[in-house]
């Protein structure tokens, strides 16, 4: 039997006793190089590597039965359905991949299964983290080779994607069609050009050097017409709809260059630029191609949301459980998620209670207690013990869904520059066309052999696509950093006002304060009635109320009592009938008529009164502590700089209280929320701009008002917020981080249209006069464009301080 | 000219063949070695890492072109182009698994590299570019039967800038294959460990050396020694 070399897996050529030493064992090698290689690799450390190829030595995670549950269930052909191309017993499916870090791990999980009887083909994208295998179904199932991949120590799981997801990846794999196309066509035209160089120093002879540029125009053909088509696609469009984009005098560039090369091709004089066009379409794709890519990264990591829902789910019936797959659960099934199981759909807590996880929803790192009627977000993680929950939501209804949903649609938001800069565009280019014609014009009648390619140089050179890819760049990096960090944004042109900003509102309870109220004492301002009684009329009249004074009070054991007319007074109480006698719940003012001074009030607390036909019968206490990012956020350099205010609907004195505790520059209670949004217009009016933080249903009006409007409340749904703007993340630093990344932005927009202006300032008087040859010219434009794109990207360096 | 560069790009892309196994595996031994690097600050390093490697081996080919412009106006450079085609033979016959012998020259380039070697281990390529490229410069001297074929052939150009754009161009087509493979692309070394793939090639080496062979035996009877000539016809071989 022959031996395989240990460092390349070639055939050792028989009498060839060449070996290195590793792990204590003699290695047989196939040549001197593998053996100077090999052991290279040993001496300097890196052994890892054979380490790392070798299986044995990696230690997979031991699976938690969820995943054993599910990786089974891949067999299941209905599950299958979705991932799976089967052609009788010939399968393709694609699945992604968990833990790739490396070449290494790539090679090494495909080799692993390679080695499979059955499996025909493995692919393992290391970028994408993609894993294509094509295997028949008829001599292993799919589940035995996933847990192959697991026991590699990482986690392959199926592959799905919405509509939209196929759509950016489609775009992407023609972006890359195009470009490989391109690139490698540019290539072959450059060495071509480089054997007419050399050959104008050797006396090439006349044929061959026609036959290079027969051969060059051959190679050319496909890069304008295919790789070239996006241009020619948007210019089409554009002068449709009689705008003069971007694309138009690139497109005239192509085209002019092109036709005018084949041209002299054919008649055999005359300069060609084949290797002008290739390079300009090459790199002109590639500027927008990496603006692309931002935007298939950021959607790339919203992706990765969806494959931490397991696919099946325990329901339990009666008193029988059974194992479905998640999208045979219904709303309103009664489910059980073990500890260290993900929770497959939004619920309450039915029984148990637990630590659960929502790091992958909100952000929040740390595990949150949940107990009896609780809500739980899909996604989540349940870390300590068995829970039972009734859906609530599944599958696109989840909130987790709408997450993702949302930041899908934030990245797509026309930004306002690019508005911007598509109106310039349209004066930019006309004045580039006419600019052009005028030195085409005159160089007609200085020196008409010139006069061609110094028009074309100035078409290139003043090509404004640093213009039209700096500010998206630009833009989808800050966004998506932002959703990363927890903060996402709702709707377009909220980075641009972000930056503006000079004032900081709060709303109190709920948003600087944890906004989970408990009652601490009971006053009776009238003997009749006992305390009892007093916490089942409260109740009954909060019952539905948001507010997080009606849930401190619920939380209390209570009867419900038959009152009728319930109504809430916006911000100041609720009123209801009992026995045809009127309780009002709320402020002291709302529940009394007669002006009663209140009486050795403790200014921490929230205070509440009860009335019986306006007569006081109970004041209720409630505290409240302040967050503890809220603290951060106030100190935060960048928040010290601005106008901080708090507006409350809670007492003046309560309001004050936490403000002073803050160091805010002032404090307002007593406030509803029409007055707040007055609060703030005023503010406005005075040329403030001003980004309101508040909960996202009580203060919907005065996030309406504000510049921008950040809604804290998480449990809402956020699809119908009037917000800007969502914090996920239950820490409020994070909007510091927001307004410094905003104002970065804008900086860095700034200083790439301050660049792509002043370079083409420069640049086209010099082509205008002759100095600067089309090839110079493609590198030039090149260069600009993707300096912008680079500079935007510094973006995600700045996000990660 | 043209023909120096074409041939140095098709000995650079039939070498690689054989090379994505031993030398792709360089490059990824030092990604795996600092884990969780980011894919472009990889791709950065394996970029590094190859522009070093071509430009030991342009440094290598102002060597050879050195030699052969030397041999040629002593009149030796038919001897060189002799020996040029004798050792393409010895590569294609040593990728075909038929004979060995092109191991007896790495043999000697291995006692070069022990000397190189101790060198390697003050680098650390993922630090910094500076580094893999240096280090890039170092591992291109790793003794490998296809690098001294094309050296061979470099020698036998005649001129200096034709022996330095041979290795370039050698260069450029061993680095798309190992490039791809560095960055994680493994599935490209599959399809080039294709053995009909590397057949072909060893094929197509051993008739570019034997057709050099007839060339210069049929040169050598029809004109003696007019130098002239032999300029001439060196466009079309």
């Amino acid at each position: 039997m022959t031996t395989q070399c240990f460092h390349c897996y070639e055939e050792v050529p028989e009498g060839l006793n060449l070996s290195v030493l590793w792990k204590n064992e003699q290695r047989p090698l196939c040549c001197y190089g593998c053996q100077a290689v090999a052991q290279t690799i040993i001496d300097n450390h890196l052994d890892d590597y054979y380490e790392f190829r070798t299986e044995s030595s990696i230690k997979p995670d031991d699976l938690i039965p969820q995943e054993l549950r599910d990786i089974e269930l891949m067999d299941d052909e209905t599950i299958q359905r979705s991932f799976v191309s089967a052609d009788q017993s010939q399968c393709k499916a694609e699945l992604g991949v968990e833990g790739i870090t490396c070449a290494a791990c790539s090679w090494l999980i495909e080799k692993r299964l390679l080695s499979e009887a059955g499996v025909e083909q493995v692919q393992v994208n290391p970028i994408s983290h993609r894993l294509t295998i094509t295997w028949d179904k008829s001599k292993i199932p799919l589940s035995q080779l996933i847990k192959k991949v697991h026991s590699l120590g990482y986690k392959a799981y199926p592959f799905q994607q919405n509509q939209y997801e196929k759509n950016i990846r489609r775009e992407n794999r023609q972006y890359l069609m195009r470009l490989g196309i391109a690139g490698l066509g540019m290539m072959q035209v450059m060495m071509f050009a480089l054997g007419i160089y050399i050959g104008d120093g050797n006396d090439l002879q006349l044929e061959h050097q026609n036959f290079l540029h027969w051969v060059s125009g051959l190679v050319a053909t496909p890069i304008v017409l295919y790789s070239g088509f996006p241009f020619f696609r948007n210019a089409y469009y554009g002068l449709k709809a009689k705008h003069l984009v971007m694309d138009v005098p690139v497109v005239l560039a192509i085209t002019l260059a092109y036709s005018a090369s084949l041209f002299a091709t054919f008649k055999g004089v005359g300069q060609v630029y084949f290797d002008s066009i290739s390079m300009f379409i090459f790199f002109l794709l590639l500027g927008r191609f990496m603006e692309h890519r931002v935007r298939v990264k950021a959607l790339m990591s919203t992706q990765t949301q969806r494959h931490i829902l397991p696919l099946s789910v325990t329901v339990e019936n009666e008193a029988t459980t059974q194992d479905i797959p998640l999208h045979k659960v219904k709303k309103g099934d009664r489910i059980i998620v073990q500890q260290g199981e993900t929770i497959p759909a939004d619920g309450l807590v039915i029984s148990g209670t637990s630590y659960v996880n929502e790091s992958l929803v909100t952000g929040e790192s740390e595990a949150i207690k949940k107990i009896t009627n609780d809500h739980v977000l899909a996604g989540s993680v349940n870390e300590t013990q068995t829970l039972s929950l009734k859906v609530t939501a599944i599958g696109e209804e989840t909130y987790l869904s709408a997450l993702k949903n949302m930041s899908e649609q934030a990245l797509e938001h026309k930004p306002t520059f690019s508005i911007f800069a598509d109106k310039v565009a349209h004066w930019f280019v006309l004045s580039i066309l006419i600019i052009v014609s005028g030195v085409f014009w005159l160089w007609l009648n200085i020196d008409p052999d010139r006069a061609l390619w110094i028009a074309l140089s100035v078409l290139v050179v003043s090509c404004p696509c640093a213009l039209s890819l700096a500010t998206p760049t630009a833009l989808t990096t800050a966004t998506h950093h932002l959703s990363k960090l927890g903060f996402l944004i709702l709707r377009p042109q909220t980075l641009h006002r972000l930056a503006k900003i000079n004032a900081v509102f709060f709303d109190k309870t709920g948003t600087l304060t944890e906004g989970r109220l408990s009652l601490v004492s009971i006053e009776l301002l009238d003997s009749t009635v006992s305390k009892q009684q007093i916490i089942d009329i409260a109740c009954t009249l909060e019952k539905h109320q948001p507010h997080p004074i009606a849930k401190a009070l619920l939380n209390r054991k209570h009867n419900a009592l038959p009152i009728t007319q319930i109504t809430s007074h916006n911000g100041k109480g609720i009123s209801g009938v009992l026995n045809e006698q009127e309780f009002r719940i709320g402020k002291l003012d709302f529940c009394s008529s007669e002006s009663v001074t209140e009486i050795a009030l403790d200014k921490q607390y929230t205070q509440i009164y009860l009335s019986r036909e306006k007569n006081l019968i109970a004041r209720l206490q409630f505290s409240d502590t302040i967050k503890k990012s809220a603290v951060e956020l106030l100190n935060h350099p960048t928040v010290q700089q601005l106008e901080t205010r708090i507006l409350s609907g809670d007492a003046t004195e309560t309001t004050q209280a936490v403000g002073n505790s803050l160091n805010v520059y002032s404090s307002l209670g007593d406030l509803l929320p029409e007055q707040k949004a007055k609060d703030i217009q005023v503010h406005q009016e005075k040329g403030n701009c001003v980004l309101m933080i508040g909960d996202g249903i009580n203060d919907s009006i005065v996030l309406a008002q504000a510049d921008v409007g950040v809604a804290v409340d998480t449990a809402a749904d956020i699809t119908q917020l009037n917000a800007d703007a969502v914090l996920t993340s239950p820490n409020l630093e994070v909007i510091a981080s927001a307004i410094h990344l905003a104002r970065k932005t804008e900086k860095i927009i700034k200083q790439n249209l301050a660049w792509a202006l002043g370079y083409n300032l420069c640049a086209i008087p010099l082509a205008a006069m002759g100095l600067i040859p089309p090839w110079l010219a493609a590198i030039g434009m090149t260069f600009s464009s993707l300096l912008v794109v680079i500079n935007a990207l510094r973006l995600r360096h700045k996000a990660q301080k | 000219m043209l023909e120096s560069f074409l041939t140095g790009l098709l000995l650079g892309l039939g070498g690689s063949l054989h090379c994505v196994g031993m030398c792709g595996a360089i490059v990824t031994a030092l990604s795996v070695t600092s884990k969780n690097q980011s894919f472009s600050r990889t791709s950065l390093i394996t970029l590094c890492y190859n522009l070093g490697r071509i430009s030991t081996y342009v440094i290598l080919g102002v060597l050879a072109g050195f030699i052969s412009s030397l041999a040629d106006s002593f009149g030796f450079l038919t001897g060189l182009r002799i020996l040029a085609a004798i050792l393409l033979i010895i590569t294609g016959l040593y990728l075909l698994n038929i004979w060995k012998g092109l191991l007896a020259l790495e043999h000697v380039g291995g006692k070069v590299w022990t000397k190189v070697k101790p060198l390697t281990q003050k680098l650390n390529p993922s630090h910094s570019s500076l580094h893999a490229i240096i280090t890039g410069m170092l591992w291109g001297l790793i003794p490998c039967g296809l690098v001294y074929s094309a050296i061979g052939v470099a020698t036998a150009q005649g001129s200096i800038s034709a022996s330095i754009l041979l290795m370039f161009a050698f260069g450029l087509g061993t680095l798309g294959p190992v490039l791809l493979m560095g960055i994680g692309f493994t599935s490209v070394a599959q399809w080039l460990k294709k053995t009909w793939l590397r057949y072909a090639f060893a094929i197509f080496m051993i008739a570019f050396g034997i057709w050099s062979l007839a060339s210069i035996a049929s040169h050598m009877t029809m004109n003696h020694s007019k130098h002239a000539t032999e300029q001439h016809h060196h466009h079309h071989d």
